[in-house]
């Protein structure tokens, strides 16, 4: 063949496939979530309003505070943490589009680690976005990376050393949020985003934070709630009551271990007068041993060979035909955070966070969590943002 | 030197390094007379240009 004609034909192959992967990565790192703010929104604000360190850069934020006026507690609510759990985000704009605050107030980011969002994990072969059904069409999301994009972020360090326990960690967690706790004003992407969030809790003064998250069914730390030694009462007491009247799946509750660092409900802890929690559920898409990763799986949570791993015993959440699909992941973190401040109210009266609005468990598991978002072309100019 | 700055200088470098690479690869292409050369090329110039773009 001529060589002539080959070099041409490669080199428009090369164009082509090049303008096609491009397109495609271009296309899932700009696309912009519309979030159709709830009525009771007071302001919104950025990340970088509270530490310039992370001021213009793209996990700067956006806040949304819902302030009742009347004296009480304040809840900050984080989503995105790990942007590879989609629940969790989806979660905090539950909050953030149905909230209407009675007293106290509640402060909501639904992605902290934006980075994370505008890329999948490295030969996962993850989808790009992921869709919820709404009455008024579909809703879509960006289906992200456990750590923040290595655009964003990069190089990473040969080892980890967390700030300021000194713990050592895999290098690949310095782009790991939850790993970046309390972090500091001039380190690394990740550590600049959760310093800017401690100065957040110090500055609106929260009286607790909840950071939401999914895991794998291989993972031991499932369907739970982590807290900080302060936060064990309000913890032990909304899980019995969310396992014996709302969950048909228990959720348990678990002490932040003292000496592991970097994580959410360690270090806002110790870092701050806030109380830190975490919670977990579970999503089989995460699992290493799952089938085909598609969208199908990630909403639907149903997997025949995490389920072969259930019918062995070898796994730490229940699984069968159907699932853990994302509207029950959703709503039973929703659904925890609700109980959660039930309880808080009940020890803390005079910080109190009251809170109408939001869907319960039943409602969210009978209608779907697409029922309870709106649509950001029917909605009034000014309540209208994108994360 | 702080970590954000050498952070930033290791980048440079590495972005220095990657072009080096893609004009080398191309050279290479041109330069060639084999034509499986010519297309083993043109497959890795791609993460190369992706990389140059930041795209990924």
């Amino acid at each position: 063949m001529n060589l002539k004609f080959v070099k041409i034909m490669t080199l428009l192959a090369v164009i082509a496939s090049t303008g096609v992967a491009g397109k495609l990565f271009h296309e899932h790192r700009s696309f912009r979530e519309p979030v159709v703010a709830g009525e009771g929104l007071s302001s919104v604000k950025k990340l970088g309003d509270y530490s310039k360190s992370v001021a213009g850069t793209i996990n700067d934020a956006n806040v949304y505070i819902f302030d009742s006026g009347v004296p009480g507690g304040a809840i900050l609510i984080i989503g995105g943490t790990h942007a590879e759990e989609p629940a969790a985000n989806v979660s905090a704009q539950v909050f953030t589009e149905n909230l209407r605050v009675t007293q106290g107030r509640v402060i909501v980011i639904n992605r902290i680690n934006t980075s994370a969002s505008t890329c999948t994990r490295l030969g996962e072969a993850y989808p790009r976005f992921f869709h919820v059904k709404t009455p008024w069409g579909t809703k879509k999301w960006r289906m992200g990376d456990r750590t923040a994009n290595p655009l964003d972020s990069w190089p990473d360090p040969e080892v980890y050393i967390h700030y300021p326990s000194g713990q050592n960690l895999a290098y690949m967690d310095v782009r790991n949020l939850n790993r970046n706790w309390p972090g500091r004003p001039d380190g690394m992407l990740t550590e600049r985003t959760t310093f800017a969030a401690m100065e957040l809790i110090r500055a609106e003064k929260a009286d607790l934070t909840m950071d939401f998250h999914e895991a794998e069914l291989e993972y031991p730390v499932e369907n739970t709630i982590v807290t900080h030694q302060r936060g064990n009462e309000v913890a032990a007491m909304t899980s019995m009551m969310l396992t014996s009247q709302t969950f048909d799946v228990p959720i348990g509750m678990e002490f932040s271990p003292t000496a592991l660092h970097g994580l959410s409900h360690r270090e806002i802890g110790d870092h701050s007068d806030a109380v830190s929690y975490l919670a977990e559920v579970a999503e089989p898409m995460l699992d290493r041993i799952r089938g085909i990763t598609d969208e199908e799986l990630l909403m639907s949570g149903r997997d025949r060979f995490v389920m072969k791993a259930g019918e062995h015993k070898l796994l730490y959440a229940p699984i069968d035909e159907k699932g853990w699909p994302a509207d029950k992941r959703i709503a039973r973190h929703v659904t925890t955070v609700m109980t959660l401040l039930q309880v808080h109210n009940m020890l803390h009266p005079d910080r109190a966070i009251l809170v109408e609005g939001i869907p319960s468990y039943a409602e969210m598991i009978e209608k779907g969590v697409g029922a309870f978002l709106h649509d950001p072309s029917a909605a009034p100019k000014g309540r209208v943002f994108y994360d | 030197m702080d970590s954000v700055t050498l952070s930033t200088v290791v980048m440079v470098l590495y972005y220095c390094i990657n072009a080096f690479f893609l004009v080398a690869i191309v050279a290479g292409f041109f330069r060639t007379r084999n034509a499986q050369e010519a297309v083993l090329y043109g497959i890795m110039m791609v993460p190369f240009v992706l990389r140059m773009l930041r795209l990924k």
